[in-house]
């Protein structure tokens, strides 16, 4: 696949670059004060009608990158591709030239409905050559690489014959995508399903990896059939970044080196001024990582 | 295989059949309680997309009614695109049908006005044209010609009529909207949904204005639609109308009829 051209390459993002999600409620605010940023973040599907969304992204993006963020090409379903949605997000990136394009290493349809949420894949050999097989389509009708993010998960399927991160580096091999590594969906299902975090940061090769998401998670108290509770972490986008996914990121940084790094944040959005703080947080840890990186090159 | 598992695990979503258990890990929690998950998520998320699409019909029948409507309408109607913006179009049929909505009568409509706000937000505009050249090259059509000759009609404008004044209902519910009733006996309204200079507008027009667009919305020629506006009023002022709706960008340019 090494005749695909990288398009994204044409307005790289910095890798030391933390951006934000862009969010409806907060448009007024940004056009108003337009906050300097490496690049600001949309789920492709909201603009895929035009309308007033998507005069909006165009005037953001005179002078601040785009990364277009898909939950809707279902790249992991059974079904075949379709070819509306592929068309729609083909028309979005021909008119909004993103820095990046991604969407996410699940399933959310299966005989035409669609749940509309990221479920997780049995990470088997026949699922391998599925998702690899669609990303390849994709990203010949698109003529640029895709990002695929990990995604939280709340159970996994006994036919499962590999890790998912190993499996999600084999995808980025064959089908020649990118990773999307989200630092807090590593740390909510290797709570959940009791993994080691940093075995899913060993897997993965440094130069696949385009981007990073942080966000927050809540926590689930589910009484289990002995009465006793089990926390699960469900991956909510609607809180801070927790501690333990700071630290994480810190080790992912360490690992593959500064990556751009966006906040997500969908539910019980803070004002943009909080959003903007929580990016500060990442772009400092960028820099402190590009600096120690320096350091160690100089030794 | 990967079909198969899927299907069992949508079932499972929608409580069709319990195959799904079979392809789940248990551990500290069943593969129930952890299909559950999915299952609160899936209905949770797409209720508030329709939530997010109904503010009207949340405000007239409050979140807890809307919540289980919004149950019963995500199993009976689910979602068929991966775009959430679609999801939804079905609503307002589903509550004239559905038996706890039975007493609020302008509901259905109150819903179509909600929709119609939504799908005009979410379309591209088409810009107004020129309102003297277009008039007067119609003008300038041989008198055969003129009746046949249809216009094209916005693709970011919607129409709805009601036999409730559903504009003033719609107005009254919203958010920062002063508490008032709305007497239901002034009768039936027709809105014009519209965008406008980045923002979606909602007009109230009367009866012969209404039947004139929906004439030329349909795809049909000048002539029928005149002959629709002048059926409900005698002297309506059809060139005036057809000025401002060319004007506003309602009507945005010329057509075949069909």
């Amino acid at each position: 696949m090494d005749e695909l051209v990288h398009r994204d390459d044409r307005r790289p993002l910095p890798a030391t670059g933390a951006g934000i999600g862009l969010r409806s409620a907060h448009y007024a605010e940004f056009l108003a004060t337009r906050p300097r940023l490496p690049f600001v973040e949309v789920h492709s599907e909201n603009y895929f009608a035009g309308g007033r969304h998507l005069e909006v992204l165009l005037d953001v993006r005179r002078d601040t990158a785009v990364s277009l963020h898909g939950v809707g090409l279902s790249l992991g379903s059974a079904d075949r591709l379709s070819e509306q949605q592929l068309a729609a997000l083909k028309s979005l990136v021909d008119r909004v030239e993103p820095a990046l394009v991604s969407d996410h290493l699940c399933w959310s349809s299966v005989g035409g409905v669609y749940a509309n949420d990221l479920l997780p894949l049995p990470y088997t050999r026949e699922a391998l050559d599925h998702v690899a097989d669609r990303i390849d389509k994709v990203q010949q009708h698109l003529g640029r690489r895709i990002l695929v993010e990990n995604v939280s998960s709340y159970l996994e399927f006994t036919s499962s014959e590999m890790s998912e991160w190993d499996f999600l580096a084999a995808l980025a091999r064959r089908a020649g995508c990118g990773v999307l590594l989200d630092i807090n969906n590593i740390h909510v299902s290797a709570t959940n399903h009791g993994f080691d975090p940093l075995a899913y940061l060993r897997a993965m090769r440094a130069d696949t990896v385009g981007e990073m998401h942080l966000a927050g998670y809540s926590v689930n108290r589910v009484q289990g059939e002995d009465g006793s509770e089990t926390e699960i972490l469900i991956d909510t986008h609607s809180r801070p970044v927790s501690a333990p996914v700071w630290a994480l990121y810190e080790t992912a940084l360490q690992y593959l080196g500064p990556k751009p790094t966006l906040v997500e944040w969908d539910a019980d959005l803070p004002p943009l001024a909080g959003l903007l703080d929580e990016a500060g947080r990442a772009q400092h840890r960028l820099q402190s990582a590009a600096a120690s990186l320096r350091v160690a090159h100089a030794a | 295989m990967l079909h198969e598992l899927q299907t069992d695990v949508m079932d499972a979503l929608f409580e069709r059949s319990e195959r799904a258990m079979t392809h789940v890990h248990g551990g500290k929690l069943t593969p129930r309680q952890r299909l559950d998950i999915y299952r609160h998520n899936v209905f949770d998320s797409l209720s508030s997309a329709l939530a997010a699409v109904y503010p009207t019909v949340v405000h007239l029948v409050g979140e807890g009614f809307f919540r289980f409507a919004a149950h019963e309408y995500i199993a009976a109607h689910p979602s068929r695109s991966g775009n959430l913006h679609d999801f939804g179009d079905q609503l307002p049929e589903f509550l004239a049908q559905f038996p706890p909505a039975r007493g609020l009568a302008y509901l259905p409509d109150s819903a179509r006005l909600d929709w119609a706000w939504h799908k005009v937000f979410h379309t591209d505009a088409l810009p107004a044209a020129n309102a003297a050249e277009l008039l007067g090259h119609i003008a300038a059509l041989p008198d055969e010609d003129r009746l046949q000759v249809g216009l094209r009609w916005q693709p970011a404008a919607q129409l709805v009529t009601s036999p409730y004044p559903v504009l003033r209902i719609w107005q009254i519910n919203q958010p920062g909207a002063a508490e008032e009733g709305v007497d239901l006996d002034i009768g039936g309204e027709s809105v014009l949904v519209a965008a406008r200079h980045g923002e979606v507008l909602l007009e109230r027009i009367g009866a012969a204005d209404c039947a004139l667009l929906q004439t030329l919305a349909s795809g049909a020629g000048l002539g029928d639609a005149v002959a629709a506006a002048l059926g409900h009023e005698a002297g309506f002022d059809v060139a005036g109308a057809i000025l401002h709706h060319v004007t506003e960008g309602t009507l945005v340019g010329l057509a075949r009829a069909s």
